[in-house]
C-alpha cells in the first residue's frame, strides 16, 4: 500500500515535469477551458430563450448539470484519462507494453496511474468558479445529507468512467490501433452533460440500464439540488459495482490474451 | 565495483531450466492491395506459425549464453517467454523456481530487461528521475540506490548526461542508460534483447566492455540475443543457435567454429599482375583489388595452398585467417536455409 502511494507520488512528479517539459502555458489551458464552457452556456441561453424548461430542468439548473459533468469528467482528465486512453494504445501498439508487464508492480495500477495530467487541474478552475457563481442563482436549500450523498455520487461516477475506460482500454490488446474506438467511447461519455430525463422510450432505457449515464452528472446533480431518489441511488451503486468488476475481469482478460497473442 | 550480493554457495545453481517449450502464433493472411484489405474484413485465412518448436537447455548461475539466429528466428520470441511477456502453448520453464508468466513480484524483483528497439526511460525528463521511479517500483533502498548508481554511471560515462532530457542523448548514451535501468535494482538475471543494435563501433565496444566486467564480477546470469556474430564472440562463452524455431546447436563458440567453418582465407598482395586462371586452380577467388586477392581454402589444404602460391607467383604479401564474425554468421545459416 505504501509502496503504491509512493509510486503515486513520482507518477505525479513525472508526469508534472514530461508537461514542464514543453511549457505550454497554464494560461492558454484555462482560457481554452473558460470559451469551452462559455460556448456552451450561450447554446444553453439561446435554447431557454425558447422554452422556460427542459424535462424540470430550468437555465441555471441545466448550467449546473453541465459544470458538474464538466467537474467530473475533467477528475477524470486528471487521473487517468490521458495514462488508460491515449498511452496504453501506443505502448500495445509499439510494444513498449512489453517493459510494463515485467514490472514488480500491478499491471493495471501502472496503466491507470503513469500520466496525471496536472494541467488539467488548472482548467478545474474556472469550473470551480462557474460552480460558485451558481450557488446563489439556484434558488435551492442545500441540506447536508444532500451534500455528502452528492459527493459520494460523484466518487461513483468517476468509478463509472474509469470502467468505461478500463473496458475501451482493454480493446487495444485486440484491435492495435484504436484511436476511432476513443473517439466513440468519448462521445458516449458527453452525452451525460444533458440531463437524462430528456430521454424517452427506448433511448431512457438505454441510458437508464443498457449505458446507465445518468450515474456521471444527471444523479449527482439532482441529488445535491435537493431531490433524493434512493432507489436510483442504490441502483447505481450496484451498477456501478458491476461496471467496475466487469472492467477488472476483462482487462485480466485482455492481459492474458496479449500474453499469449503478441509477437 | 564490490559485489552487493552475497553469493550463492553453490557453485552451479541452475538458474533457468527449459523442457520442450513450445509458442505459436496465430497471424492472418492478408490479400494484397485495397480490395484485398476489404475482403479480409469479412474473411480472414489464419495462418498458424511456429515461432517455438519444442526447445529445450538449461544455464546456471553466473553463465553469460548468447542466443544466435537470424531475424524472425525465434529468439526474441523465447526470450519473450523466459522473462514473462508471453505465455508458451506448451512446455515448462522455471527462472530461479518461479513459472515467469504468472509474473509474481518475488520474481520480477530479480529479473531485468534491455530491449534495444523500445525504450523504457521516459522520453523528456532526464534519466535520474526515470531511476527515482523505478527505485519505488522495486523497493531499493535509500543508500543502496545511491551507491549503485553512482557506480554504475561512473562505470559507463554517465555521470554528466544524468540530469540531461533523454531525448537530448544520443543512441549510444540512451542505450546505456537503459542498461542502467535494467540492472539498478541488482537483477539476478539480465536479458538483453539485440542491446548494440544500431549503435557504433566505439559505442559498441564500450558496451561489450562494460557487459562482460558486469558478468564477471557481480555473477549475474546474461542471456542475450543478437544477429551479430560478433556481440556473441565478445561475450558469451556458450552459445544457444535458433534456427526457425528449432534448437539447432548448444555449445561453445569454438566448437561451433569448428563444426561449421570449413574453410580460411588467404589474402595475398602480387609484385605485378598474374594470370587469375593459375589463380583460381588453387582455391576459389573471393574478392579482388588490383593486385590484392583473397581466397577461401578448406582448413586441410591451407598450408600447401599458402605454398603453392609462393612458390609460383611473385608475392609482395600473404597473410591467412580465419573468416570474420558475420560470415561464419552466413554460413551457418545459408547451410541451414538449403
Amino acid at each position: 500500500m505504501k509502496k503504491y502511494l509512493r509510486i503515486l507520488l513520482m507518477f505525479a512528479k513525472t508526469s508534472l515535469m514530461e508537461q514542464m517539459a514543453y511549457r505550454t502555458s497554464f494560461i492558454l489551458a484555462v482560457i481554452g477551458k473558460i470559451f469551452w464552457l462559455g460556448v456552451f452556456i450561450i447554446f444553453l441561453k439561446a435554447i431557454y430563450l425558447q422554452v422556460p424548461e427542459i424535462s424540470g430542468w430550468n437555465f441555471y439548473e441545466s448550467i449546473f448539470l453541465f459544470a458538474i459533468f464538466q467537474f467530473i469528467t475533467n477528475a477524470a482528465d486528471i487521473l487517468f484519462y490521458r495514462s488508460i486512453s491515449d498511452n496504453l494504445s501506443w505502448y500495445i501498439q509499439r510494444g513498449n507494453f512489453d517493459l510494463i508487464l515485467v514490472k514488480p508492480i500491478n499491471k493495471l495500477f501502472y496503466s491507470t496511474f503513469e500520466t496525471i495530467d496536472l494541467m488539467d487541474g488548472v482548467s478545474m478552475l474556472p469550473i470551480l468558479i462557474l460552480i460558485g457563481y451558481l450557488i446563489p442563482r439556484l434558488s435551492v436549500q442545500f441540506h447536508l445529507l444532500n451534500i455528502v450523498l452528492g459527493i459520494i455520487l460523484l466518487f461513483f461516477a468517476l468509478i463509472f468512467i474509469y470502467s468505461w475506460f478500463v473496458i475501451i482500454g482493454t480493446t487495444y490488446f485486440w484491435v492495435i490501433s484504436g484511436r476511432g474506438l476513443t473517439q466513440a467511447a468519448d462521445n458516449m461519455i458527453d452525452l451525460a452533460r444533458w440531463p437524462t430525463d430528456i430521454y424517452q422510450g427506448n433511448a431512457r432505457i438505454l441510458f437508464n440500464f443498457v449505458f446507465p449515464i445518468f450515474i456521471i452528472a444527471t444523479l449527482p446533480a439532482k441529488t445535491i439540488l435537493g431531490n433524493i431518489d434512493f432507489p436510483m441511488i442504490v441502483y447505481a451503486f450496484i451498477i456501478t459495482i458491476i461496471f467496475f468488476v466487469i472492467a477488472i475481469k476483462f482487462w485480466n482478460f485482455g492481459l492474458k490474451h496479449y500474453a499469449s497473442a503478441s509477437s | 565495483m564490490p559485489a552487493l550480493r552475497v553469493k550463492s554457495t553453490k557453485k552451479y545453481m541452475l538458474i533457468i531450466e527449459v523442457k520442450n517449450l513450445t509458442k505459436t502464433f496465430k497471424n492472418y493472411k492478408k490479400p494484397a492491395g485495397f480490395w484485398g484489405s476489404v475482403k479480409s474484413l469479412f474473411h480472414r485465412q489464419t495462418i498458424t506459425t511456429k515461432a517455438v518448436n519444442n526447445i529445450s537447455f538449461e544455464i546456471s548461475e553466473g553463465e553469460f549464453v548468447g542466443f544466435l539466429g537470424p531475424n524472425g528466428a525465434g529468439k526474441t520470441t523465447t526470450l519473450k517467454v523466459l522473462s514473462g511477456i508471453l505465455h508458451p502453448d506448451s512446455g515448462e520453464v522455471k527462472i530461479l523456481g518461479h513459472t515467469p508468466w504468472l509474473r509474481e513480484e518475488k520474481l520480477q524483483k530479480q529479473i531485468g530487461i534491455v530491449m534495444g528497439q523500445k525504450d523504457q526511460l521516459i522520453w523528456d525528463i532526464p534519466p535520474i528521475d526515470s531511476y527515482l521511479l523505478f527505485k519505488e517500483i522495486y523497493e531499493i533502498p535509500d543508500d543502496n540506490f545511491k551507491k549503485r548508481l553512482d557506480e554504475l554511471s561512473a562505470l559507463l560515462d554517465l555521470k554528466e548526461v544524468l540530469n540531461t532530457p533523454l531525448r537530448k542523448l544520443s543512441l549510444g548514451q540512451r542505450m546505456k542508460c537503459e542498461l542502467i535501468g535494467a540492472i539498478l535494482h541488482n537483477p539476478r538475471v539480465l536479458f538483453l534483447d539485440e542491446p548494440t543494435i544500431g549503435l557504433d563501433v566505439v559505442s559498441k565496444k564500450k558496451m561489450w566492455d562494460f557487459l562482460k566486467k558486469y558478468n564477471e564480477r557481480e555473477k549475474t546470469t546474461i542471456i542475450l540475443t543478437s544477429h551479430y556474430m560478433e556481440d556473441i564472440k565478445r561475450l558469451c562463452k556458450r552459445v544457444i543457435i535458433i534456427d526457425k524455431g528449432t534448437h539447432v546447436y548448444d555449445g561453445t563458440l569454438q566448437k561451433l567454429m569448428d563444426k561449421y567453418v570449413k574453410n580460411k582465407t588467404i589474402s595475398v598482395v602480387f609484385e605485378n599482375e598474374i594470370d587469375e586462371k593459375k589463380l583460381s586452380e588453387v582455391g576459389r577467388i573471393i574478392e579482388k583489388e588490383d593486385f590484392k586477392y583473397e581466397l577461401s581454402i578448406p582448413k586441410a589444404k591451407i598450408s600447401t595452398a599458402a605454398a603453392t602460391i609462393l612458390n609460383k607467383f611473385a608475392v609482395d604479401d600473404i597473410s591467412i585467417s580465419a573468416p570474420e564474425a558475420e560470415e561464419v554468421n552466413r554460413e551457418i545459416f545459408e547451410k541451414n536455409k538449403k
